[in-house]
Formats: structure tokens, C-alpha cells, sequence
């Protein structure tokens, strides 16, 4: 049971369906797929926002998209904060 | 998974992965604590500094997905084979800042060096502080003001809180910036009460809260590395 409401994409209308659109379309390495097919966990987290969707997430892709650190070190750094933060999502 | 961070940092073979652990904790826990010191492994260890703001940009940005999974309490994507740790409350926050870094004085490592970044930072903060709804422009003021002081911000306006609300508010931001895995129901009780009810006002407290940290932890961090 979340904290706060997420609504799911096939209850999502307007903007928030506009927007899981977009984030399924992303181009993204088959290991970051969720197994249970759907959209990750972390971006219907985002829904009671969907304007902070791209702000978030286009930082995410626009610096991992051109930064120069390997996809090794990029994993090292988040799951360093994630542990820290104690995110186990 | 990185069962023990500072492990990592301290002992690992790969002097990269040292410094890019050692940056990560750092930046993660205190950044207003970070001097040039911080930076000399890293650059020893081969890093170039578009590869150690990368890792400064990243470390910020994965603080906001952390507090976002934590405060929504949003399940896990994949089958747990491994068993994935609970979250620990009585973990002690943060540490508030002793000392702010001097945003004027010429950083070692400036996020100018990245344009592209600049613009999507600046879309991101703008967004979360430049607006009137679910909550006021006054009340994300006093949000962004109680997590610039958590993290060592000189440069974002001071804004004292002046209603029980902005009160509330200003503990919640100080929560989501310094003990986010404290985030949930009890801390949400103040708001509710005192006015932002809704799921989508609760959410959107603590979203700015975490979106105003991602920009002044860079901030933080890159005019840190200019101190000896």
C-alpha cells in the first residue's frame, strides 16, 4: 500500500497520459525494462505531477544521454545514493 | 547493491570507483562539507572533471528519485531474489550545515562547462519554485528557503515562515532534504491538518522540497570543491 496515490496508466487521462506516453516511448537498454511489462515504478511515482515528469526525467535523459561516464560508474554513484537515501525501490 | 557505501569508498581495488564512491557519499550526506579535497582523488584516479560533474549531477539527481520512491511508497519493479533490505527510521538525518560555501568564488568545477545541464537544471528548479498551484509561490518561497539551509545554499532568497502552515511546511522540507527514509503518513499528519489535504498537495510539498535539493546539492557541491 503506497504512502501517495499512484494512478495507474490505464486509469491516467489529459496530461498524465500524454506523458506515460512519452516516458514508454523513451529509449532505454532492455535491462532497465521492469519485468512486470509495465512502466518503472519510479515514474508512476511521479503521476500527481505529470508537468514534473519531464523536468525530471528529461535532466535524467539529457545527462546520461550525452555525460562522459560509463555505464558502470553512473550505477556505482546511484545505488551509492540510493543506499545511503535508503531507497530499496 | 551496495550493502555498505563507505566500504566501497574506502577499500575498494579500483581507485576510480573509490573516488566515485567517496564523491557519491559526500555529495549524498553533506555536501556543504566537501572541500578540494574531495577532488584530488579523483582527478589522481583518471577522471576528467566533465566525468566528476556527471557524477555530481547524477548523485543529485538519484536524491530526488530516492525521496519521490520513499515519500510514495512505490513497490519494487522486480521480484526480490536477493532479499532487499528494510528501510531503518531510527537511521539519525543528515547533518545541518556547520559552514556554506562562498557561491562567488571561482569553482574548480563549474556546471557552465555544461550548457545543456544548465538548461535543464534551471527548467527543473523554475518549475518547482516559479509557480501558484497546488501550493502558492509564497509557501514553495519558504520550502526552497528551509532545504537551502539544510544543505548549505547561500545563493537561494532567505524566506522565514510566517503561518503555522508555512511552519509545517518548512519541517517537512527539512525532513524530505535530511531523513527522506522518514518520509510517510506520520509526516505528512502537520500539512494535512493544516490545510494541504490532498494526496496531490502532500506529493507536491514534498516534490518541491526534492526538486529544490537537486539544484542547491549541485550548487553546494561545486562551489564546496573550491574551498582548500
Amino acid at each position: 500500500m503506497p504512502h501517495l496515490q499512484i494512478i495507474d496508466p490505464v486509469d491516467a487521462t489529459g496530461v498524465l497520459a500524454e506523458m506515460y506516453a512519452r516516458m514508454a516511448s523513451r529509449p532505454m537498454p532492455p535491462v532497465y525494462r521492469p519485468s512486470h511489462g509495465g512502466l518503472a515504478g519510479i515514474i508512476r511515482a511521479h503521476s500527481l505531477d505529470p508537468h514534473l515528469m519531464p523536468k525530471a526525467f528529461g535532466f535524467s535523459g539529457g545527462v546520461n544521454q550525452a555525460g562522459p561516464l560509463p555505464w558502470p560508474h553512473r550505477e556505482l554513484v546511484a545505488v551509492t545514493t540510493s543506499r545511503l537515501n535508503q531507497c530499496f525501490y | 547493491m551496495v550493502a555498505d557505501p563507505r566500504a566501497v569508498a574506502d577499500r575498494h581495488a579500483d581507485p576510480a570507483v573509490r573516488a566515485l564512491a567517496h564523491l557519491a557519499v559526500g555529495v549524498t550526506e553533506r555536501p556543504w562539507a566537501l572541500t578540494a579535497a574531495d577532488l584530488g582523488p579523483a582527478r589522481a584516479a583518471g577522471l576528467t572533471d566533465a566525468a566528476i560533474l556527471h557524477a555530481v549531477l547524477q548523485a543529485s539527481l538519484f536524491g530526488h528519485f530516492n525521496r519521490i520512491a520513499d515519500a510514495v511508497g512505490v513497490d519494487l519493479d522486480y521480484p526480490d531474489v536477493f532479499g532487499a533490505p528494510h528501510i531503518e527510521a531510527a537511521t539519525p538525518p543528515y547533518l545541518r550545515p556547520t559552514s556554506q560555501p562562498d557561491h562567488q568564488t571561482p569553482k574548480p568545477i563549474d556546471l557552465t562547462s555544461w550548457p545543456l545541464a544548465v538548461d535543464l537544471l534551471a527548467a527543473w528548479e523554475g518549475y518547482a519554485l516559479d509557480r501558484d498551484t497546488p501550493l502558492s509561490r509564497q509557501q514553495r518561497a519558504v520550502v526552497g528557503s528551509a532545504v537551502a539551509a539544510c544543505l548549505g545554499d547561500a545563493s537561494r532568497p532567505v524566506v522565514t515562515p510566517d503561518s503555522d502552515l508555512d511552519d509545517a511546511l518548512a519541517e517537512l522540507a527539512d525532513l524530505v532534504t535530511l531523513a527522506p527514509w522518514r518520509l510517510g503518513p506520520r509526516a505528512y499528519a502537520r500539512i494535512r491538518a493544516l490545510g494541504l489535504s490532498t494526496d496531490a498537495d502532500v506529493f507536491d510539498a514534498v516534490a518541491t522540497a526534492s526538486s529544490a535539493g537537486v539544484a542547491s546539492r549541485i550548487r553546494v557541491s561545486l562551489a564546496a570543491f573550491a574551498r582548500a
